[in-house]
């Protein structure tokens, strides 16, 4: 990358990938585990309220990590990558589930 | 970005910290207030000033109470911006759901309903088609409470902690979420900043310097409170998980859907009505079955909510919770009853293990169970997040001003003007709502909203004061806004004991001696006790700028010359 990490705009978007990745990954978790475990015979409400406890701790423990890892680009693939890619898989599971 | 994994974290816990430690503050000081809504309350409505009510009967007295119950005017705005063509005289609407909710601490009882409304939504996903209707009653008459009567703790206060009052899409939650997801990083990381947690846990040296005392005073009403304040910060974000992620709202609607339908199937509790007329059996008895049933599993109660769906319908059920005054969880152990005929359709089975974490998480947050002295210790936790915030601010403000004052730079002013706001001034703001409680005459046309102004206002004179009065930061003193607003502080709160003695002649030795009413008492009291500590705080600053004076007499000058030729 051509602009240093301190750069103004480097923090910006640390701050942004830690808030909104963070956040997207928090989602894509979420649906993804209650869409498998609704797969899996549990109880919707019982997967929601299991996987809702556990979420706040996967954003907290993104949130941190956005500002302890070295490489941006790797934040935001992981954080907006594997959001994207949960949500999607969880969309899926969901399809099949009630075709 | 950061050479160390213990510089991030220092970096992250200052920033966020300082920038979300306002909302923070405002979170933990109403939410202590919320553990003793009820009584605030109580204080609030002097017509409400009598023992807590077990929920009257229903066929009797509530059933002739709802049929007196209409769409609050305020749902009735918010829902005709949602739906197609305007919705019916509202007295025409039928009511389709009711229901009340009371605890041990609650002598008024406050009830609702869900009206049916024609109208088409605007958004075809919006399923929502009903107007809200509620109000709050005198369970001993059967008489409703005058409407625009705020309920400052329950109405106000409470909401207060966890939305802000910023009703607009949510804002207020979303910030109150962020904070708390915050706060939860501002505790993990300042675990990792500092290598001696242990003994900072008893390293009080309040005669140090003020930047090395307020440290102290951080670290130690951090680490003291360290469980206490990540579980309140954690079970908040649990509470309202459904708002921060809304999946089966959104994209796992359809599987949610889906699980409703089969849900109804099973438990016999019909999602929709059948469209069949049918009329009520007797609740009272539904109520004494549901209680016989609670004595025979050999934990008897009182009813802590009551819900009818399908009003009218055959397709009509009633399910009556035990209240939740001996358990975590706010209500439980439900008897579900079909409505046209007074059968038990169902009783629900003791709850799974993901279910009582939740209940028993959230339960201990929204604490409805009677405990006294943790309710206490609750205000007591919540105080201790106010202080670790608080003197995080002065640390901030402290370790920089010296630096700022000779570059001339305004950050410490700004940072210190918002402390004193979100300290003193946030008190300020709840202490001059109550003495406008009792200034306001009872009958007054709207008097919540000027209670509400009265507390938005003290808190905006508290900022611009502060604002005004911080010239002494940039030259590396103590702001003098901080002893000034305590004396306000210490004085309003005295009035506002004063005030509710005139007012109402319940005078403190009255509602502790001769005619014992805590809720009351101890509010009065806390307000004492306030104005004491903000007395004390002001005489220590007196000090403290009396010692500082001399010693930097020339500095004032010398500073502007710099911050003029800067």
């Amino acid at each position: 990358m051509s602009i240093s990490a301190t750069h103004p705009l480097a923090v910006l978007s640390r701050i942004a990938a830690a808030l909104l990745g963070g956040y997207a990954f928090t989602f894509g978790f979420a649906a993804l585990a209650i869409a498998g475990l609704s797969t899996a015979g549990v109880d919707f409400h019982e997967a929601e309220h299991g996987t809702l406890l556990l979420a706040f701790l996967v954003f907290l423990l993104a949130f941190l990590w956005s500002f302890a890892a070295r490489s941006l680009a790797r934040i935001w693939l992981v954080l907006a990558g594997g959001g994207a890619t949960m949500t999607s898989a969880a969309w899926l599971l969901q399809s099949h589930l009630l075709s | 970005m950061f050479q160390t994994f213990r510089q991030s974290m220092s970096w992250l816990h200052t920033w966020f910290g300082l920038t979300l430690g306002y909302v923070l503050m405002v979170c933990f000081f109403f939410g202590a207030l919320s553990v003793f809504d009820r009584e605030i309350d109580r204080w609030a409505l002097p017509d409400t000033r009598f023992p807590a009510q077990p929920a009257p009967s229903f066929d009797s007295v509530l059933k002739p109470i709802y049929a007196q119950l209409k769409p609050h005017p305020v749902d009735l705005a918010a829902t005709q911006a949602r739906v197609v063509g305007a919705i019916p005289d509202p007295n025409t609407l039928p009511m389709s759901s009711l229901y009340y909710y009371t605890t041990h601490r609650d002598p008024v009882l406050a009830i609702g309903a869900e009206f049916d409304i024609p109208n088409k939504p605007q958004d075809a996903s919006d399923e929502h088609q009903h107007v809200h209707g509620w109000a709050t009653l005198d369970p001993r008459t059967g008489s409703f409470l005058r409407e625009g009567q705020l309920k400052l703790g329950s109405e106000f206060f409470y909401p207060m902690h966890y939305s802000l009052h910023l009703n607009w899409m949510n804002l207020g939650y979303w910030v109150v979420g962020l904070a708390a997801l915050v706060m939860l990083a501002a505790l993990v990381s300042g675990v990792v900043i500092h290598k001696k947690i242990f003994r900072e846990f008893f390293t009080f040296r309040p005669w140090k310097r003020t930047q090395r005392s307020s440290l102290d005073l951080h670290n130690l009403s951090g680490v003291a409170g360290l469980p206490f304040h990540f579980f309140f910060a954690f079970t908040g974000l649990v509470i309202f998980a459904s708002i921060y992620l809304p999946l089966a709202e959104t994209l796992l609607k359809p599987l949610h859907k889906q699980h409703e339908v089969m849900e109804a199937a099973h438990t016999g509790l019909a999602h929709e009505p059948a469209g069949v007329a049918a009329p009520l059996a007797s609740v009272d008895a539904m109520v004494a079955e549901a209680k016989r049933r609670w004595a025979a599993r050999d934990m008897p109660g009182e009813v802590g909510y009551l819900y009818i769906n399908h009003l009218g319908d055959k397709n009509g059920y009633v399910s009556i919770f035990r209240a939740g005054n001996d358990q975590v969880a706010l209500v439980g152990q439900g008897v579900h009853f079909e409505a046209s005929s007074g059968r038990v359709i169902r009783e629900d089975p003791p709850p799974s293990a993901v279910m009582r974490v939740n209940e028993f998480l959230t339960g201990l947050h929204l604490q409805h169970f009677r405990h006294w002295l943790l309710r206490w210790l609750y205000v007591v936790g919540g105080l201790l997040g106010c202080v670790c915030i608080a003197t995080g601010f002065i640390f901030f403000v402290e370790k920089r001003k010296a630096q700022h004052a000779k570059r001339g730079s305004m950050g410490s002013r700004v940072v210190d003007a918002l402390a004193v706001a979100a300290v003193p001034g946030m008190v300020i703001a709840a202490v001059s709502m109550l003495v406008a409680n009792r200034l306001l005459p009872g009958d007054m046309a709207g008097k919540g909203e000027w209670e509400q102004n009265a507390f938005w206002v003290a808190w905006a004179l508290s900022f611009v004061h502060a604002a005004l009065r911080n010239r002494a930061v940039a030259q590396a003193h103590i702001s003098p806004a901080w002893r000034e607003q305590c004396l306000a502080l210490a004085a309003l709160a005295i009035a506002a004991v004063g005030l509710n003695w005139f007012s109402t002649g319940d005078h403190l030795f009255k509602t502790v001696f001769t005619h014992t009413y805590w809720p009351v008492a101890g509010l009065d009291l806390a307000l004492l006790a306030a104005a004491a500590i903000a007395g004390f705080a002001a005489r220590q600053l007196a000090g403290y700028a009396r010692r500082a004076a001399p010693a930097t007499a020339h500095a004032p000058t010398l500073s502007d010359a710099e911050v003029q030729h800067g």
